[in-house]
């Protein structure tokens, strides 16, 4: 069977690759995805489960889903201009398939997209963690960005449920989850910071999402991250349902490392896997 | 209020470079192709982003007017303009 053997959750900046290709490997941002890509490196996975949130480029208000999931041999991107390089992205077509499949069975109605490209929220992750290593992966879709956002409890439900899925694949596969965004994040909005496009309206809100993780007392985040409290932290802070997926996936143990960039409201961190 | 007609028009404003170009260049016949209304052409017009985030427009796809400084707003302009808009969150 095939078996989850890490998590990462990251964030996807759009300016965070074109940033670091101007300041050079020894950067803050630079340093950190490489300890990261470190550890997906060391997982010696075969395949990436990426959790995150399309920003209006993939699926739009003609046909919105809250989850959905990319079954296909390949995919590409970015979609959406962000200044990075492009990439043609290998799909674990079998894996997306079982995984919808399961996932659907278990209540869960996750929309089907099989001619698809991905956006920045995939890409930079892609970007820093796999365009060396270029391990396919399984693009799962989560809505943090538009309102109403599914529950935080739903988002750990649908981890809880792909684990056991994963698990059940008939495969050796070794699975690494990640799950990507910020927890506290304005863009073009009121609570963006004045003059500028976006900002982090609530740091205490991140710094606190940290501290629950770190302490793995993921019932009291869940409880606390309603749909308004994700609000108040800006637009973008529902991309936290992206790493609630990813640590359920991984079972819902403390994180190994957690490095946090107060300022952009949004963390790096590795699980272990709870067995 | 459509809504669901300007976020069209700044998505495609994104995904098609012959709309953008001709939203810089011909803003009424870019709106002309789109399913707004008569008072969404007018905040359009008077750049009245308040007005439009307040009646639901969303702001990721609303600040889409500061890449290109779409009818005349630019990024300083939609800032102040912006934090003046009424928010449920505050």
């Amino acid at each position: 069977m095939a078996e989850i053997v890490a998590g990462i959750g990251v964030p996807h900046t759009p300016v965070f690759p074109s940033q670091v290709a101007r300041k050079g490997p020894d950067c803050e941002e630079a340093r950190l995805y490489g300890e990261i890509e470190a550890h997906l490196r060391d997982a010696k996975a075969d395949v990436i489960l990426l959790f995150s949130n399309d920003h209006f480029n993939t699926f739009f208000f003609d046909n919105f889903p809250l989850f959905a999931i990319g079954v296909a041999p390949a995919t590409s991107g970015p979609n959406d201009q962000t200044p990075m390089p492009a990439y043609e992205v290998p799909v674990h077509e079998p894996l997306a398939a079982h995984l919808r499949r399961s996932g659907v069975l278990a209540g869960f109605d996750i929309a089907l997209t099989q001619e698809f490209t991905l956006d920045h929220a995939f890409m930079v992750p892609w970007h820093f963690l796999n365009a060396r290593l270029r391990l396919p992966i399984v693009p799962f879709f989560i809505d943090g960005f538009s309102d109403p956002l599914p529950g935080a409890q739903r988002a750990w439900d649908l981890g809880t449920v792909l684990r056991e899925a994963i698990q059940a694949y008939p495969g050796r596969e070794r699975v690494v989850a990640i799950g990507s965004g910020s927890f506290s994040l304005e863009i073009g909005g009121p609570l963006a910071d004045k003059g500028e496009r976006s900002g982090t309206p609530d740091k205490a809100w991140s710094a606190h999402i940290q501290t629950r993780m770190e302490a793995g007392e993921y019932r009291q985040l869940i409880a606390e991250a309603t749909g308004e409290r994700m609000a108040r932290a800006g637009n973008a802070a529902g991309e936290l349902l992206n790493w609630l997926a990813m640590i359920a996936t991984c079972g819902g143990g403390k994180p190994l490392t957690m490095k946090p960039q107060i300022d952009h409201g949004h963390a790096f961190g590795v699980w272990s896997v709870a067995s | 209020m459509s809504v669901y007609g300007i976020h069209k028009f700044f998505r495609t404003c994104l995904h098609d470079k012959a709309f953008r170009a001709l939203a810089l260049d011909a803003p009424e016949a870019a709106m002309a192709k789109m399913p707004i209304t008569d008072e969404e052409k007018q905040a359009l017009r008077d750049g009245n982003v308040a007005w439009l985030y307040e009646h639901g427009v969303h702001a990721f796809l609303l600040s889409y007017l500061t890449r290109w400084n779409l009818f005349g707003v630019t990024l300083p302009l939609y800032s102040e303009r912006i934090h003046q808009a009424k928010d449920w969150r505050l």
